[in-house]
Order: structure tokens, then C-alpha cells, then sequence
């Protein structure tokens, strides 16, 4: 009859016991010869196994190639991150945000110059605007009594825009 | 070939690991002199003769290389190298077209008869015809059984190593060796404990 403890001869083998177990499992080991007879044929497949799988040598200068590999790989794949950035979709991505970022520059820029700044409001107007019904009271600012001004208007449209610069 | 002594292997691996990490790429070359023989073996147990073994184990060690920075040294450098190396394979399988249940599949290749007569396992192990009929026997077995034989009875990895290297459970390993070993009883013939035990 198969003794029960045969399936853990193989863990035992292999080391992958806890030590109380271990312990055990030697004491058993005297006492039933299946075991013992089993241990030792397991013993015997791990050893001849270990020795047909030895490794045998790679091919020569296998080292010196792969490094030389490496070395020629390194440069390229530097090339690589720089060429990637001349994509049209990276150029673009890349574009936008140095746009964003020059803008977000500006404004914070403009904000801590003038803290006191106010804020725009444009109006446009569908026809061509007259600089003289328009822009003397759209320019200048409405003071609320304590000097500061409350909002800065401009008028605007395509014409003003393109003959006079104002936006 | 002789195993290296473990804890030496470690401390020079460590050492080297060190100074690659410090900038002097070619301390990698050590670790693959450490390990170009063992990654071809386990090259040859995954996928069996190949054409390519050196081009994928040239392309196992550059994705070492590569990787070698986020190493983060939670497991032994051997079991890191091994699991890269089993991904680059089963990434060669893919190309190939091959899917990868060759890793997961048991089932026996076809077996091949070993010489005549079949030596017991207590036979001579060290002579070059055992050795040849256990390598037939070996080479007999699927992929995945080939693998978990050479991780424990050679390079001696625990299970838990193992299932790392493998990215399978412990409890797989357990039973992926336990399957293994009695395979390759069975294509080595009767083991003498076995043929005891018949005789009582």
C-alpha cells in the first residue's frame, strides 16, 4: 500500500519543508521503507536530470557581439527620441504647447505688473466703428470714486482691427 | 560545467549590478558572462533546437540591459533574467505565429525510445551514454516540464523563485515538477524503488 506521506517526499527533496516538518519527515523516513526506497529513486532522477541539463557553452564571443550590439544600439536609439520629435504630430503637440506656455507666461506676467488691472470688456460692432462716436468714451476709464478703474472697454470690429491695430 | 557557487555568483552579481548602476555600462558584461550559458540552456528547454536560440538570447540580455535600471533587486538577479528571457520567447512565439499554450500545455511530446537496454536510474550517471539517454528523455518532455526540471534540479530555484521566473502560481510549480519528475521516470524506465516495491 502507498504510504500517504509519498506526495511530500518530493517537497522534501527540495528543500521546500518547514523545519518542524522536515524534522518529521526524517523520523518517518526510518521507519517506512517505501519512502526511503521512494527518496532515493527521486534523488537519483534530480541528480541524472541536473546532469543531461548542464548547461553547455554559447557560442563563442557571444559577449564581445552582444556588447558590441549594445554599444552601436545606444547612439541610435538616442537618435531616435530626437528624430522623433521632427514627427508632424509631435512637432504639433510640441507647438502647441510652447504656445501655451509662452501665453500663460504673458498673462502672469500682465497680472503681476498691474494688480490693479481691470477687467476687458469688448464690444463689437457689426458695422465700421467711427474713432470719434466710439473709441473716446470706450477707452477711457469710468473711475468709482476711489481712482480704481472698474472696467476697461474696447470697441471693436474688422475694420478697426485691421486699419487702426487695436486688438 | 561546473554551478557556481551561489552566494559567490550573488556577490559578484550584486557588484556588477552596482557599478552598471553607477555608469560603467560594461560591468554588464559581466553578468553576461555569469549567465550566457545557463539563459541558452533555458532558451533550449522553452523552445527545444532553435536556429534563432542566439538571437533570442542576444535579445534576451539587450532587454536586460535595457531594463537593468528599474531592477529593484526583490528577487535574485538569475530569477529576473530568467523571467525576461521566458517573455522574449514567448514574444518569438508570437511572431512566429506559435501562440503561446506551448508554455502551458503538459502534455508529453512523442516519446522517444531510449537506447537499448534501459539502464535503471542507479546505473553510472556520469557516463556520456546515460547522459545522452537522460538528455533524449529529457529533451522528450513538454517545454514548460523541461523549464521547471532545469529551474529546480539544476539551477536549484525554490518554488517560489521559479513561479517568478515562470509567472505561474507556487502551487503549479509544485505540480508542474511533481508531473515532471514522474515523466521522466516513466521515459527512464522503472526507478529502482519503484521495481522494490512491484517485487514485494
Amino acid at each position: 500500500m502507498k504510504c500517504k506521506k509519498e506526495e511530500a517526499v518530493l517537497d522534501y527533496l527540495f528543500g521546500e519543508m518547514p523545519a518542524g516538518e522536515r524534522a518529521e519527515m526524517k523520523a518517518h523516513f526510518a521507519g517506512c521503507a517505501g519512502c526511503r526506497r521512494r527518496l532515493e529513486a527521486l534523488k537519483g532522477i534530480k541528480a541524472a536530470a541536473a546532469s543531461a541539463l548542464e548547461p553547455s557553452p554559447a557560442p563563442e564571443n557571444f559577449t564581445e557581439r552582444l556588447m558590441r550590439r549594445l554599444a552601436a544600439e545606444e547612439p541610435a536609439s538616442a537618435a531616435g527620441v530626437f528624430h522623433n520629435l521632427f514627427r508632424p504630430a509631435y512637432a504639433l503637440a510640441f507647438a502647441a504647447l510652447a504656445l501655451c506656455v509662452l501665453f500663460g507666461v504673458r498673462e502672469l506676467k500682465e497680472k503681476a505688473a498691474s494688480p490693479y488691472a481691470p477687467p476687458r470688456a469688448i464690444y463689437l460692432t457689426d458695422g465700421p466703428a467711427v474713432p470719434g462716436k466710439h473709441l473716446g468714451p470706450a477707452l477711457s476709464f469710468k473711475e468709482n470714486g476711489g481712482g480704481k478703474p472698474e472696467a476697461e472697454k474696447i470697441i471693436t470690429d474688422a475694420c478697426l482691427t485691421a486699419n487702426c491695430g487695436l486688438l | 560545467m561546473e554551478y557556481p557557487d551561489r552566494q559567490k555568483s550573488e556577490s559578484r552579481e550584486n557588484a556588477a549590478i552596482g557599478r552598471f548602476r553607477n555608469g560603467e555600462t560594461a560591468a554588464f558584461a559581466e553578468l553576461a558572462e555569469l549567465y550566457k550559458d545557463r539563459i541558452h540552456r533555458f532558451i533550449a528547454c522553452i523552445l527545444g533546437p532553435d536556429r534563432e536560440a542566439e538571437d533570442i538570447a542576444q535579445e534576451a540580455f539587450v532587454q536586460m540591459y535595457r531594463s537593468l535600471g528599474s531592477f529593484k533587486g526583490g528577487s535574485s538577479f538569475g530569477t529576473w533574467a530568467y523571467a525576461v528571457t521566458r517573455n522574449v520567447c514567448r514574444r518569438r512565439l508570437r511572431a512566429r505565429g506559435r501562440e503561446t499554450p506551448l508554455f502551458d500545455r503538459e502534455e508529453e511530446g512523442p516519446r522517444r525510445e531510449p537506447p537499448d537496454p534501459a539502464p535503471s536510474q542507479d546505473a553510472a550517471l556520469e557516463s556520456a551514454e546515460t547522459k545522452a539517454l537522460v538528455r533524449s528523455a529529457v529533451d522528450g518532455l513538454p517545454p514548460i516540464h523541461r523549464a521547471v526540471i532545469f529551474l529546480s534540479c539544476w539551477e536549484g530555484l525554490s518554488y517560489a523563485e521559479i513561479a517568478e521566473a515562470l509567472e505561474i502560481p507556487v502551487g503549479t510549480v509544485r505540480s508542474r515538477l511533481h508531473n515532471a519528475m514522474l515523466a521522466l521516470e516513466r521515459r527512464l524506465g522503472p526507478a529502482p524503488g519503484r521495481e522494490k516495491r512491484k517485487e514485494q
